[in-house]
């Protein structure tokens, strides 16, 4: 039963309420490192990282620090700082064990602090009522993991579909931004299919 | 005079969202209505004047290695106040912009502009920076939310337009939002094609 | 070593030390603002789904039960008909919706039969989901702005989502019909909702509506639960 519901949740932060093309966010990394399909895997696997990441600690400092000593409204601040510190650390320790993996993952981490995907999975987490719920860091990671895989997915789609419009003829003044735009909506038409989907 | 010119530069040469491309993701979330987008506005705003006005009085004390975390402190502790004020005397407001009040924090063109621009002013000059700043953030997001709340729910600040006529709800939706931005940003490019030619 | 590490950290926790004293400060200000606010809604809520015309008074407020090794809350009202005593329930029930929690107050009588809902939480999408909450207006942006058009319409407590809800039956399963928006004098979509035991969705947030419902079916599973554990107890007393 707790593993259909994992399997639920999982399933429906990645298709039912994809991060980027439902919910609209973490759009400027979505914009930004959507050109290339190497970069897009590189940015993909970092946010994956650190949005699991983030969902444990936050889940752990909002259960039993904020909540015991009623300093709830400290949320946002508390959050911020810890993905900040969280990515630093995390951008340190790949630096000095595994340089292979720094030289891929490098120039992403110190731009995923403002990505605001993040910020909003850990407090979507609270807002879902995990805190309260049974199994609920369990859960919070889940959604978590299945947040970034949602972006990691919208970030390769849109990465595959603009490496073969570098070659398409598109008019001058849609270049850049807004036919970008237009293929995200194009996309987000397509995710919106899975919207009302059972399980 | 150069005040204006910092106000002007806000809101049309390096307009945040429209020029740039930054701070998209409460331009497309929020605008679903023009009354949410203009309470988004006035929250940004809010946040981006203080925090301008805050990092630029305080520039010569940050060492300049630490000074993100510094920023995003004081940018997180003014959304808080933001957050607050509108729990207690807005509560339908912070309902329906919802989780894109905290997310203030994390949008680029805050930080970006006390990166860029308040650290390095002064005071006086990063005030009317962050006012044109919101009114160009304010801009762009009134304009898509027109569009979108006339187009996909046939109505004007909260009020029925064309009683009995179906909206293509599409347009409230996220795709809607991708098509509209994508299309004003069309139109300013041609303006923009037009005037060097 | 000092200049390295411990400045910079020294001069972090001044900021952040600055940053939470004036919020603490602030927080102190809205806090009783804004839980006045939530009771008040609460209380607006029990009001709307057991109105005072129902003759329903409410008699125990907030009585706690152990359901499988949770607590449940919930009220209890009463009204006198006849020599005849006739027991509600209401109680607060939340689902996930399609974004975020669904909170919503459900009153049903003894037989668990609906006396009416209220939303009294949902962070769903303006246009969709958010229309749960919509008040059936008839006036439109022209009117209110030309001043034109029924300036009078009665002040509504609930919305047309909600008011279809009225007269469900819980012991059975709730229906969802596609059939627009319910307008309260339509007798005959009423009649209708009423024989199939549905509700009309809100037109492209059928997850919305399934949400509502679902709460519902969860929080009588609860109440039934809590009373059948209540009821002994109460035979006895009554011995």
């Amino acid at each position: 039963m707790e593993i259909k519901v994992l399997f639920m949740i999982l399933i429906s932060t990645i298709f039912i309420n994809n991060y980027v093309l439902s919910q609209m966010l973490g759009l400027c990394p979505f914009c930004g490192v959507s050109k290339k399909i190497d970069s897009a895997i590189g940015m993909g696997v970092a946010v994956i990282f650190v949005m699991g990441m983030a969902s444990f600690i936050t889940y752990l400092a909002y259960k039993y620090l904020l909540v015991p000593y009623e300093i709830v409204y400290l949320r946002t601040l508390t959050f911020i700082l810890i993905i900040a510190s969280l990515v630093q650390l995390v951008e340190m320790i790949i630096e000095k064990t595994s340089p292979p993996l720094y030289q891929a993952l490098g120039i992403f981490l110190p731009l995923i602090t403002t990505n605001c995907a993040i910020l909003g999975v850990t407090v979507l987490n609270i807002e879902s009522g995990f805190i309260t719920a049974e199994l609920g860091l369990l859960k919070t990671v889940v959604q978590g993991i299945g947040a970034g895989i949602g972006f990691t997915l919208a970030l390769l789609l849109m990465a595959g579909i603009r490496e073969r419009l570098e070659a398409a003829d598109v008019p001058e003044n849609l270049k850049g931004l807004p036919i970008t735009f237009i293929v995200a909506g194009l996309l987000a038409l397509a995710f919106l299919g899975f919207s009302g989907m059972k399980i | 005079m150069k005040y204006l010119q910092l106000i002007i530069n806000g809101i049309w040469h390096r307009n945040p969202v429209l020029i740039i491309g930054i701070g998209l993701c409460p331009t497309l979330a929020v605008t679903t209505s023009v009354s949410n987008a203009l309470w988004m506005t006035l929250a940004a705003t809010f946040v981006l004047v203080s925090s301008n006005i805050l990092v630029s009085s305080i520039k010569n004390i940050v060492p300049s290695h630490i000074r993100i975390p510094i920023f995003i402190t004081i940018i997180a502790a003014f959304v808080i106040v933001v957050e607050l004020t509108l729990k207690a005397f807005q509560p339908e407001v912070d309902k329906a912009l919802g989780i894109f009040i905290p997310l203030i924090v994390v949008n680029c063109i805050i930080l970006g502009r006390a990166e860029e621009f308040a650290q390095k002013n002064t005071i006086i000059s990063s005030l009317f920076d962050g006012i044109g700043m919101g009114l160009g953030l304010g801009f762009a997001l009134i304009l898509l939310a027109l569009f979108r709340e006339v187009l996909g729910a046939n109505k004007l600040l909260g009020y029925t337009l064309f009683p009995g006529m179906e909206p293509s709800l599409m347009m409230i939706m996220a795709p809607g939002a991708f098509f509209t931005l994508a299309f004003i940003l069309w139109a300013m490019n041609a303006i923009k094609y037009r005037q060097n030619k | 070593m000092f200049r390295t590490i411990l400045k910079p950290a020294l001069i972090l926790s001044i900021i952040a030390f600055l940053a939470s004293f004036t919020l603490s400060h602030i927080n102190r200000i809205t806090r009783p603002e804004i839980e006045k606010r939530l009771q008040m809604k609460k209380d607006e809520a029990y009001a709307a789904v057991l109105p005072s015309h129902s003759g329903y008074v409410i008699i125990e407020k907030g009585k706690k039960a152990l359901v499988d090794g949770r607590e449940f809350q919930y009220t209890i009202a009463e009204k006198t008909e006849g020599d005849k005593k006739i027991k509600a329930y209401a109680f607060e029930t939340m689902k996930s919706g399609y974004s975020g929690v669904i909170r919503s107050i459900v009153a049903v009588d003894e037989n668990m039969k609906l006396l009416g809902i209220s939303i009294i939480q949902q962070s769903e999408t303006p246009g969709l989901g958010a229309r749960a909450k919509e008040m059936a207006s008839t006036g439109t942006f022209f009117s209110h702005f030309f001043g034109s058009g029924s300036q009078n319409e009665p002040v509504k407590t609930q919305s047309w989502f909600e008011e279809q809800f009225t007269g469900i039956d819980c012991t059975k399963k709730i229906g969802i019909l596609k059939k627009g928006e319910f307008a309260t004098a339509d007798e005959n979509l009423k009649k209708e909702l009423i024989e199939k035991n549905s509700v009309s969705a809100i037109t492209g947030a059928t997850i919305t509506t399934k949400a509502v419902i679902d709460g519902i079916a969860e929080g009588i599973e609860l109440l039934k639960k809590a009373l059948e554990a209540e009821n002994p107890q109460a035979e006895v007393k009554t011995q």
